[in-house]
């Protein structure tokens, strides 16, 4: 299974060469902003709510000079997770309860299935199971989760019921978890 | 996904309801580093929550106590509602002080002394140097905007008793010890310096070690002095746009600015394509923009000029008097191996070819492009760009197989300009509106499209940002049912009058059709 425990923006440049700040932002981003999306923070308040938490971070003195080695990054990476998660629920005025049941669950699975390597292997294992799916089903996936379609809108394409979309796209996840898991069998 | 009676997919299992939104949805991690780094540039967290939450307080406190509260809770000192502060997102160019502008001298002088950003317009030197005691200031620009138009843009009539900046008022421009940006725009006598304020302007730039942002822009500055910007250490931005004092040998100076990643050298007409071609070797370069070198767009002055102005304009007039001027393919080839270039824009460029663009598709960093007017219409170039462009702009006579070639090569592409094509068709439209990456496509005025291709732009559910102005097809009914169907889009910029969208938008559904 591939790694990537300091993954960074494929597109992103390097950190230059001695720039302590620069080399533990790329270190980090990638991970805390897939663990916010996993929490269920969105577009840009997962990119404002990764930000926010590596500044603070920074600020508390991790990735500097004196403190940038990567034997440090354990307690960095829990530092940003508290802090990420933290932010992310005071913002949930709304529901907050519902929220934290929420966070819960989520970070025990992220511990468990992506915290150690950011999720580079549950992607690549993904990746080979969606190329596995037959066409209807890939469509389904696609059309809902690339073009955003409803269950009704994507049942009148597919010539089936709300329901069936419904139970089309459950059953859809359930397969796809299952053939990730397996593939991630050691 | 979460409406309906159907459980929510994130809570049953949010990591495979990231991972698809990941790999299907388009979502990428960002780039983060450049926000962090501004953030503790501007001295780190300052926001308290979010304005949702903050805006809630104050309705409920209209409510419940009347405005005294509400007054009492908007001048509530920030650090004392016990939140943790956090800055809100910025990029690097926002990240600076709000700038205060002034176009008097008491203006200036009732600026307080803790300000950190000014803009001024239209001040003499006396006047610079009156703002010399605000010790904290990190931004300056200085305009003349009466000097700032080009081409065929609106020409704006200098004040009949102009009290134009000069020269020496470069000793004060460069006492501020804390500038990180400076902006000239418009001076056009700043920028001519003799000898001795030629040595002073290369010392006062080595004693400002903050300063990141240069802008010379809409004035003539010689060779000499162009090389001696080298003496700025932290110089990673400099604007030269509508510069035309300075020839070859001031642009192959620029090459000792090894800090540099962003350059504009948008509209110096003076330049050729041989002498564009070295500034691929700069190492930190990432963005460049050699954009309306095109022997048309030159700066148009509005005072009337002096005769050293007029020896100047006049000299750049006759180095620009030659074939070849702007990027062509030599440049275009080295760029080809600039190591770091994300954002390149030769737009207008009388030079620019196919070949050309296939070499620079040797860049696998180049993310933005802009050719828009470029002239030579050949699709073949789009398969040797790098897959991973983000933004490309194009205009003018591209076909149907353009598009074909885009949506075939280019699969991370977010951004399309394809304005004013008038030769591609509803096919052509069709094959990009599909592209799955695409978010925002800017088609105004085509002519060859039909209204059949609304309906390509009805099923292209990504979609977030359109422009489709001067589309004489397109009716309010059309926006109206663009808005209510295309579920991700924010955006979209038309023609038709927005009280017959309004209305059209309140029609019950069945009478739509």
């Amino acid at each position: 299974m591939p790694t990537l425990p300091h993954s960074r923006p494929s597109d992103a440049p390097a950190a230059p060469p001695g720039d302590p700040v620069a080399a533990f932002v790329r270190r980090h981003e990638t991970g805390l902003w897939r663990f916010l999306r996993v929490l269920g923070c969105r577009g840009q308040q997962a990119e404002a709510i990764a930000q926010d938490a590596l500044v603070i971070a920074l600020q508390r003195g991790f990735g500097t000079a004196a403190n940038a080695a990567e034997a440090d990054d354990g307690a960095a990476v829990a530092f940003l997770r508290q802090t990420g998660k933290h932010l992310w629920l005071r913002e949930q005025r709304d529901d907050r309860r519902r929220a934290e049941r929420h966070a819960e669950a989520a970070e025990v699975a992220w511990q468990r299935e992506l915290g150690h390597d950011d999720g580079a292997g549950w992607l690549d294992a993904l990746d080979r199971c969606l190329r596995e799916l037959p066409p209807r089903s890939r469509q389904a996936l696609e059309r809902t989760y690339r073009d955003g379609l409803g269950r009704h809108e994507l049942g009148k394409e597919l010539g089936i019921g709300e329901h069936g979309v419904r139970t089309l796209l459950q059953r859809l996840r359930a397969a796809l978890r299952q053939c990730i898991e397996r593939r991630r069998q050691p | 996904m979460t409406n309906g009676d159907e459980r929510d997919p994130l809570h049953d299992d949010p990591v495979l309801e990231w991972s698809l939104h990941e790999r299907l949805g388009g979502e990428r991690p960002p780039d983060l580093l450049a926000g962090v780094q501004a953030r503790l540039r501007a001295g780190g967290p300052v926001r308290p929550v979010a304005a949702r939450a903050a805006n809630a307080w104050l309705a409920a406190a209209v409510v419940l106590f009347g405005l005294g509260v509400v007054f009492g809770v908007a001048l509530w000192p920030e650090g004392s509602r016990g939140e943790v502060p956090i800055a809100p997102v910025q990029d690097p160019s926002t990240a600076e002080p709000k700038l205060v502008t002034v176009f008097t001298l008491a203006e200036i002088e009732a600026l307080p002394l803790t300000t950190r950003g000014v803009e001024a317009q239209m001040v003499d030197d006396a006047e610079i140097r009156a703002l010399t005691r605000l010790r904290d200031l990190e931004v300056l620009v200085v305009r003349e905007p009466y000097n700032e138009t080009f081409g065929m843009g609106l020409k704006m009539t200098a004040p009949a008793a102009p009290r134009p900046l000069t020269a020496a008022a470069w000793p004060h421009l460069l006492s501020f010890k804390k500038l990180r940006r400076l902006e000239l725009s418009g001076t056009v006598r700043a920028g001519q310096l003799d000898k001795a304020q030629l040595a002073g302007f290369a010392e006062g730039l080595e004693s400002l070690p903050l300063l990141e942002s240069l802008t010379l822009r809409c004035m003539d500055t010689s060779d000499e002095l162009v090389a001696v910007l080298a003496k700025a250490r932290s110089l990673r931005r400099l604007d030269l746009s509508f510069n035309h004092g300075f020839v070859d040998e001031g642009a192959a100076a620029l090459l000792a600015c090894r800090t540099l990643r962003s350059l504009s050298l948008r509209g110096c007409q003076q330049l050729q394509d041989r002498v564009l071609a070295p500034l691929a070797a700069l190492p930190e370069l990432e963005e460049l923009d050699l954009s309306l070198i095109d022997g048309i767009n030159w700066r148009n002055n509005g005072a009337v000029m002096s005769d050293d102005d007029r020896a100047i304009f006049e000299r750049a007039r006759r180095f620009a008097d030659k074939i070849g001027m702007g990027p062509g393919e030599a440049t275009l080839h080295a760029l080809g191996a600039a190591p770091k270039l994300r954002v390149l824009d030769v737009s207008s460029s009388h030079y620019v070819t196919a070949a050309g663009l296939r070499e620079l598709g040797a860049c696998r960093t180049l993310r933005e492009l802009n050719v828009f007017g470029v002239r030579d219409h050949s699709p073949d170039w789009v398969a040797a760009m790098p897959p991973e462009l983000e933004r490309l702009e194009v205009c003018c006579e591209h076909t149907d197989d353009f598009c074909a070639a885009v949506a075939e090569h280019l699969k991370h592409l977010r951004h399309l300009t394809i304005a004013a094509c008038y030769q591609i068709t509803d096919r052509g439209l069709a094959a990009v509106a599909a592209m799955p990456s695409l978010r925002v496509l800017d088609m105004r005025q085509m002519r060859g499209l039909t209204v059949a291709c609304i309906d390509s732009l009805l099923a292209a559910k990504q979609l977030e940002e359109l422009d489709v102005r001067h589309c004489d097809f397109v009716t309010a009914k059309h926006v109206a049912r663009l808005k209510r169907l295309l579920p991700k889009l924010r955006k979209i910029e038309t023609s038709v009058e927005a009280a017959a969208i309004e209305q059209e938008e309140k029609l019950p559904e069945p009478t739509k059709r």
